[in-house]
């Protein structure tokens, strides 16, 4: 799809311009999130050097291929700053606004912010679009590595270079998930493994647990990351796991309930059910047996925000 | 006085700002340890975060949006704030902490 070039001056897209950009945006999109490399290593040799190039340093005389992100350590260091920002013009907010936001959105806060790989997608393919359809970037190098790479290291005289993944799986909204192995995966079996965005690393034992439900209460709130929590007591069903640890409620308030739990501990326990209401997750946490026996889950929501007062909220989300 | 939640993030407007506050370069407000999501303001420039003797402060120059991946946009007005993190018991070890996420 070809659209007339953005000249210098110009204050606001032409209509074709706009549609470009949504064709443009999803195009990036669908390249960050696939596990093909386009180009052959050659290729991808041309684009170091010219990154080395236009940093002002002589052509790298080793270029090291690594089949994960565990085989590749520590010490790098990017060109990225001494590039510098060679594209400025009058629509940038306007190009950005439908570029690098809607990659973003798709790549960037849904699979590569969880893994930390290709964190400036988004800001690449914004120059991308302004090398491809204004003027050339020397960013675009870095860009067409990190469409082809899971990541780079600049050394002096090596440039280290980490294969994508041979497998990456998301859930209906995107978020890394897979419930048959890990989520993203290299070639070499190194990965992660995910649910619904959630990241548990490399513990498959408490992975495999979570989905096939063989969690108990206890287990579950042993869990110290409360997101963690969240998704095992959505695959558990946090009402059935209440039930089975007889949790007593003692108080229900504006969506809050507090639960009373015997013999599980060696004291009597208190723990806040809440929804979180931009997700509507459910989120069940422990409160101080002191505040816990006020029997009151307006309290046990003030002290979990070390507020004397009642939380009237202005708004929350 | 204002106060707002936004996920485990919480701001309590306060009166003024205490004194030995060290500014933080650091404007996100908080982030998800397994989810790479964060607290943070849509224009980072509208706002100054300040610590002191453990706690965290939050000036708010002009009324911007407190934004997140999975949460609603929270508009946030003008103002000093206190920036509290939610805490939870835990009955294992018997004893209050930061949560986690």
């Amino acid at each position: 799809m070809k659209i007339p070039k953005i000249f210098k001056g110009q204050t606001e897209l032409t209509q074709a311009q706009k549609e470009y950009l949504a064709v443009f945006a999803q195009e990036q999109i669908k390249r960050y999130l696939s596990c093909e490399q386009f180009v052959s290593d050659k290729t991808i040799k041309l684009y170091v050097n010219n990154a080395y190039k236009v940093a002002g340093l002589p052509f790298p005389k080793k270029i090291q291929w690594f089949d994960s992100p565990e085989k590749s350590v520590k010490h790098w260091a990017s060109v990225w700053a001494s590039v510098g920002d060679s594209v400025r013009a009058s629509v940038w907010d306007s190009v950005r606004a439908s570029v690098r936001d809607s990659v973003r959105a798709s790549v960037g806060d849904s699979v590569w912010a969880s893994v930390r790989a290709f964190y400036d997608s988004d800001n690449f393919s914004f120059y991308k679009f302004f090398h491809e359809n204004f003027q050339n970037t020397d960013l675009v190098w870095l860009q067409l590595l990190s469409e082809n790479t899971t990541g780079y290291y600049f050394y002096k005289e090596e440039c280290w270079l980490v294969r994508k993944p041979i497998t990456l799986q998301r859930d209906a909204s995107g978020r890394l998930h897979s419930e048959t192995g890990h989520a993203i995966e290299w070639r070499d079996g190194y990965g992660f493994y995910y649910l619904h965005g959630i990241r548990f690393n490399h513990d498959e034992e408490l992975w495999r647990k979570i989905i096939a439900r063989k969690l108990t209460f206890s287990e579950c709130m042993k869990l110290a990351n409360i997101e963690q929590r969240m998704i095992a007591l959505k695959y558990l069903d946090a009402e059935k796991l209440l039930q089975e640890a007889h949790a007593e409620c003692v108080s229900k308030v504006r969506g809050y309930e507090l639960y009373q739990v015997e013999k599980i501990f060696p004291r009597t326990q208190y723990f806040l059910k809440y929804t979180c209401p931009s997700t509507g997750r459910i989120y069940v946490s422990g409160i101080d047996p002191t505040v816990g026996a006020q029997k009151d889950a307006i309290k046990a929501l003030s002290w979990k925000f070390y507020l004397d007062e009642e939380p009237n909220f202005t708004a929350e989300s | 006085m204002n106060i707002y939640r936004h996920g485990d993030v919480l701001l309590k407007q306060i009166k003024v700002l205490p004194e030995n506050k060290k500014e933080l370069k650091d404007k996100t407000l908080a982030y998800g340890e397994v989810t790479g999501h964060s607290h943070r303001f849509e224009d980072p420039a509208q706002i100054k975060r300040y610590a002191v003797d453990g706690k965290t402060y939050l000036e708010v120059l002009n009324t911007g949006t407190l934004i997140h991946e999975e949460h609603k946009p929270l508009i946030i007005e003008k103002g000093i704030y206190e920036q509290i993190a939610e805490r939870e018991y835990d009955p294992f070890i018997e004893s209050a902490r930061t949560v986690i996420d």
